[in-house]
């Protein structure tokens, strides 16, 4: 299957529908709408373009330099949309996410798809960009749970911190409210595919000529392979966070990306009284200044 | 032994107490007595570990509690916030997740085993289906106090502890098995070896 120059330009005249109620229902939205239909022009150009030139080397080194990058641009948005603070997180999070889709992807390729070459461009490449893109929403969702239960919720923590828990014991609420919120971010996704979203993955394999039993096995493979992914990097990134996410004094520090002030204080001193009440030996401190 | 060495306190209206000094010694129960919360709670989370003191040291059985140290001491501490959880979980679950954590493991604490002090301390044995967002903050107050006995710590602190003749009770009972209780209150009615005013 093809798409001529003049096949693309026949699609791109549909525009004209959406423009016309654009501009006949005065949406005022025409400038958003050119904005989006940029970016996304530049943006498939960029990864086609990108991908084009790894399928043409089909390199070993460069796939998994290609890969690095994807984790890397997956943790950055999964931060930025979990709105927590990037310096905080990037380090665990691309750790997590590096270890899970290496192991998730290998394992896919190798032993779902039976490939000889699991390095080779033309599969290495959707299989790693469709386990490091899906599970952006999934990871941001479970990581705002966790940052933001810990952040608002830090009494249970500090009560169980406080009576001599370890630091995984002192989480394990949020951790299990963190694995909650991806499993329920994956399972609305999985509800979701035929009654009211496209099995988008399904009916490309289909026009690209593959069987429809393949297609649909990859289709549900792939809610298993992000699913997987995706609590496989949660799980490193919880455990390798707790150095950049909490002080030496097991506090979490400010997760949001907003700097938040502290209350300045004086210098002035208040009387402190030492007593002893049975024997009214008060033995009492007088300011300094 | 729970000393306090010159230490200081960064009160809520930011101002900065005089430095004190206090020794509590098995059996004895101590009183910090002021009408600033934030004070008191971080002065207890100093000891704990959980905060930088605003001056001067805390020393337990001669060392001195340092970020590095806190883990060790903790475990050595039973601890009662003033601020509680607050997310939704039965009393039960609190209850078993404190009794479940690894330094309470060799203990084998149970559910059961909370039952007769519960009736001593006249509480009701619903509450334990009761979720904890539904008590009022005494009523968790007593629930988490009521586990003091239970966890045999050498050191108790409790933050704004309820002043009720049966609280004061238990604190001077844990004195009496070898503890070392320390509690913050804003007025102070219960009978304590050594008070602190701020």
């Amino acid at each position: 299957m093809e798409i001529t120059l003049l096949g693309f330009v026949l699609g791109m005249l549909l525009l004209v529908i959406p423009l016309y109620i654009i501009i006949a229902l005065d949406l005022r939205q025409m400038s958003h709408f050119l904005v989006s239909l940029g970016k996304l022009l530049a943006l498939v150009v960029l990864t086609g373009g990108i991908t084009y030139l790894l399928i043409k080397w089909n390199s070993v080194g460069a796939n998994i330099l290609a890969a690095m990058v994807m984790v890397l641009v997956s943790a950055t948005l999964t931060i930025h949309k979990a709105n927590l603070k990037w310096g905080r997180l990037i380090v665990p999070l691309t750790s997590g996410l590096l270890i899970s889709v290496f192991v998730i992807g290998l394992y896919v390729l190798f032993l779902v798809l039976g490939l000889k070459n699991p390095f080779d461009t033309r599969f290495f490449i959707p299989i790693f960009g469709l386990l490091t893109g899906c599970s952006i929403g999934i990871n941001a969702n479970a990581l705002h749970t966790y940052y933001m239960g810990l952040h608002h919720h830090h009494q249970l923590y500090d009560y169980l911190i406080g009576n001599g828990s370890t630091h995984g014991e002192a989480v394990s609420y949020f951790t299990k409210r963190c694995f909650q919120s991806a499993l329920t971010s994956m399972m609305r996704h999985m509800s979701a595919v035929v009654l009211l979203t496209a099995p988008v993955l399904m009916l490309a394999m289909v026009m690209s000529g593959v069987t429809i039993f393949t297609a649909m096995a990859m289709q549900v493979m792939l809610f298993v392979m992000v699913l997987a992914m995706s609590f496989g990097s949660l799980y490193i990134t919880l455990l390798m966070s707790r150095r950049y996410t909490f002080d030496a004094y097991d506090r979490l520090r400010p997760m949001k990306p907003q700097s938040t002030t502290v209350p300045s204080s004086s210098a002035s001193s208040v009387q402190v009284e030492v007593s002893t009440p049975q024997q009214f030996d008060y033995d009492q401190f007088s300011s300094e200044e | 032994m729970l000393e306090f060495k010159n230490v200081i306190v960064k009160l809520s209206s930011g101002d900065m107490t005089k430095p004190f000094s206090l020794v509590l010694n098995r059996g004895e129960v101590a009183c910090i007595c002021s009408s600033s919360i934030w004070g008191k709670t971080k002065l207890l989370h100093s000891v704990l570990g959980m905060a930088p003191s605003d001056g001067g040291y805390i020393t337990i059985d001669g060392e001195q509690v340092v970020p590095a140290a806190a883990d060790y001491f903790r475990q050595m501490i039973a601890y009662v916030p003033y601020q509680l959880p607050d997310v939704p979980m039965l009393v039960s679950e609190l209850c078993d997740m404190v009794f479940g954590i690894k330094v309470n493991a060799s203990a084998k604490l149970n559910r059961e085993a909370l039952q007769p002090i519960w009736q001593g301390m006249g509480i009701d044995q619903s509450w334990f289906d009761e979720n904890i967002t539904e008590l009022t903050t005494t009523q968790l107050q007593l629930v988490m106090i009521s586990m003091l006995p239970l966890l045999k710590r050498p050191i108790v602190l409790i933050d704004n502890a309820p002043q009720t003749p049966m609280v004061g009770q238990l604190m001077h009972d844990l004195a009496s098995n070898g503890a070392e209780v320390l509690y913050t209150c804003e007025d102070n009615m219960i009978a304590s070896d050594k008070i602190i005013n701020f």
